[in-house]
């Protein structure tokens, strides 16, 4: 679990429910009661923290 | 164009990248990028993240372990996705791309996020606190790879009122299980899911169409 704490909460689930699950902002949106714009951003800045946390671990990119 | 536009447009890049816009704001984004270098690299940046989340398959269950073709496959797509950055040899590609995947899955803490037992995981029991007089119920929880499953049994809900099923975590937020009939003093039996792993909840809650709490338990 310590590698998985590497990403914020707000930044893994974003990525976790849009992206591996394939639910919906919208959907999201509704659950979590952020804006759908505000979750479209945050998957740009979980990307980002992402791509951080990769080069972090030694990988070039 | 004016800054907070561009502004707007970069934060859709990652949704861009990951193929989650609607075409109008896809289209944008991509006039976007034909005009601004800045984007473009921004875009450019996150493409082997996205190569390395493509190899993320939640649904595979008891994938602990990388699967024996990883470096295949990750080579094939980092191959095709980077055709024309092609300074490095052959082989330090290779070994970055495996690199990249791995990465990700150990960002992802894939061992314990979508690992777990690998057969039927029991069933752990909940203490649930009943909140409606004639009511009982048994609940038990299953730690599965792609999140938490609930299984209830219960009599003394309202016949056909609906009630819905929601995880809290530590820091409040909530993760909606699913919803289910009541059948009176009938027994209900059903099963709900939640996308989280049943060490982030803290707390099961389970609350009837008004939003009245009717059962919930205090998760270990």
């Amino acid at each position: 679990m310590a590698a998985l704490e590497r990403l914020s909460s707000e930044h893994r689930e974003v990525i976790v429910e849009t992206y591996l699950r394939g639910r919906s902002y919208d959907e999201l949106a509704a659950d979590s009661g952020v804006a759908p714009g505000t979750l479209r951003s945050r998957t740009f800045y979980a990307l980002k923290s992402l791509r951080a946390t990769m080069r972090e671990m030694g990988v070039s990119l | 164009m004016r800054a907070e536009d561009h502004q707007d447009l970069r934060e859709l890049l990652g949704a861009y990248v990951l193929d989650q816009l609607s075409a109008s704001d896809r289209t944008a984004v991509a006039d976007h990028l034909t005009t601004c270098p800045a984007c473009r690299a921004e875009a450019a940046e996150l493409e082997p993240v996205v190569s390395a989340l493509l190899l993320l398959d939640p649904t595979a269950s008891g994938n602990a372990a990388p699967p024996p073709d990883l470096g295949a496959r990750v080579l094939q797509m980092v191959d095709a996705r980077r055709r024309t950055a092609a300074r490095h040899s052959r082989l330090r590609r290779g070994a970055g791309a495996v690199l990249v995947a791995a990465s990700v899955l150990a960002a992802f803490g894939f061992g314990s996020w979508f690992g777990g037992p690998r057969n039927a995981p029991p069933v752990i029991d909940v203490a649930l606190n009943l909140d409606v007089p004639g009511l009982t119920a048994d609940a038990g929880l299953v730690r599965h790879t792609w999140g938490t499953e609930l299984k209830l049994e219960a009599s003394g809900l309202t016949d056909g009122a609906s009630y819905t099923v929601t995880f809290v975590r530590d820091n409040g937020s909530r993760v909606g299980a699913g919803s289910f009939l009541g059948t009176g003093a009938k027994p209900v039996r059903c099963s709900v899911n939640a996308a989280l792993p049943l060490d982030a909840a803290s707390q099961l809650v389970i609350t009837a169409a008004d939003g009245t709490v009717v059962m919930n338990a205090n998760l270990p």
